[in-house]
């Protein structure tokens, strides 16, 4: 729709809300303080979730990006892999490197379709998003677990 | 005799170039109120008379008393002391605002949003006041349980860090659960046109359903669920 073919960034002299540009000057010439925000506000199952949905986002391309570039490296992917078991880290070290390398790909995963039903508008009573909360990440700790025992 | 310990943001109000600091506070709970605004005033009529808030209605239904305590934001008229005399109650304005004096932000911007999403009926016809009832059936009326009561106190918005990272263009919790309040309105006939001034990458969709704004309403509204509701019409209207 043409609504639509219309959405790109505003710039800051667009601002649709009359006033933003001047209450921002206003500040700046008062030389007002700002409120601490981040150091201060309560770290909540909301906010720490969120986070950690971008956090690991960005984490598991990382491990995507940095796999699909090793094999692109000299000696190719093998290569690196016998260098790692040249450590020999005992069977216990394995599980649990291997359970920390899927954790983010896992709970992006699980909390993606949490994302995905609140896109229909289904459980946003605040008990529903705690509860899908930690059941998010109770089973993204599991099935880590989980896959690295068993792959 | 019991006393409490309370850190209170103080801001320089009166000479320019000072830095922000905390001052902290003994208050004796046997001789204060339980709430957190009784103690605001104690500290206000007997230690420091230069304490700076916003206050009126005291019991939850104006709004003024809204800033951050023990790291959430709420109002102190109905925000209970911890009993616990062995912590300290940290009491901030509310984040990322800026500050006046004090616990008082400047609420200017934040009511510049609320009048740009136009909150007031809208029809088609010229609207002849008094002239008759516009109608709605209760269901339809029952759409507006949990949109209308809200108290416009900020304390959602200012818990967003989508909001604080870009509250000069996304308008924030608050004012998208009025904007919605208006969408959902039966007797609204401005549906589409209301739609369209919010389409833009920011308006709206700096949301990302980080959820602290439903968390952290005091009047136990739901913005996070309203702003999800937006979205649907918008994907489904324009």
């Amino acid at each position: 729709s043409s609504t639509l073919s219309s959405l790109r960034a505003l710039t800051s002299s667009e601002y649709k809300v009359p006033g933003t540009e001047k209450f921002f000057k206003k500040q700046e010439v008062y030389g007002r303080p700002m409120s601490p925000h981040l150091t201060i506000y309560k770290p909540q199952l909301t906010s720490m979730l969120s986070i950690s949905h971008r956090g690991s986002g960005v984490g598991y391309a990382v491990l995507l990006y940095g796999g699909a570039v090793m094999t692109l490296l000299p000696g190719g992917f093998s290569h690196y892999v016998s260098l790692a078991e040249q450590f020999a880290p005992g069977a216990g070290v394995i599980l649990a490197l291997k359970a920390i390398v899927a954790l983010p790909l896992v709970y992006h995963t699980v909390n993606g379709f949490r994302h995905l039903a609140w896109d229909t508008g289904k459980g946003f009573k605040i008990a529903e998003v705690y509860k899908s909360g930690w059941f998010t990440v109770g089973s993204s700790l599991v099935i880590s677990l989980l896959m690295a025992s068993l792959l | 005799k019991q006393w409490y310990q309370r850190r209170v943001a103080i801001t320089a109000g009166e000479t320019p170039g000072e830095k922000p600091h905390m001052d902290t506070f003994k208050v004796d709970l046997n001789q204060c109120g339980p709430m957190v605004l009784d103690a605001l005033l104690l500290i206000k009529n007997q230690m420091d008379p230069t304490l700076t808030f916003r206050r009126s209605c005291r019991e939850g239904i104006c709004g003024s008393c809204s800033m951050n305590i023990g790291g959430t934001n709420t109002l102190a008229c109905i925000s209970r002391i911890d009993p616990d005399v062995t912590r300290e109650t940290k009491i901030y304005p509310l984040p990322h605002m800026y500050v006046v004096k004090d616990l008082v932000p400047d609420m200017t911007h934040f009511f510049e949003q609320y009048a740009s999403v136009q909150p007031w009926l809208q029809r088609d016809e010229k609207i002849e006041y008094g002239a008759t009832q516009l109608q709605q059936s209760p269901k339809e009326r029952e759409i507006l349980d949990g949109l209308y009561e809200c108290i416009l106190c900020a304390c959602c918005s200012t818990s967003c860090p989508s909001y604080w990272w870009n509250s000069d263009k996304y308008l924030g919790p608050a004012v998208l659960l009025q904007s919605y309040r208006w969408l959902a309105d039966s007797r609204d006939h401005k549906t589409k046109e209301r739609l369209e001034k919010l389409a833009d990458p920011f308006s709206v969709y700096r949301c990302h359903t980080i959820m602290n704004c439903t968390k952290t309403c005091p009047k136990g509204l739901n913005p996070g669920k309203a702003i999800a509701e937006i979205k649907k019409l918008m994907a489904k209207h324009l």
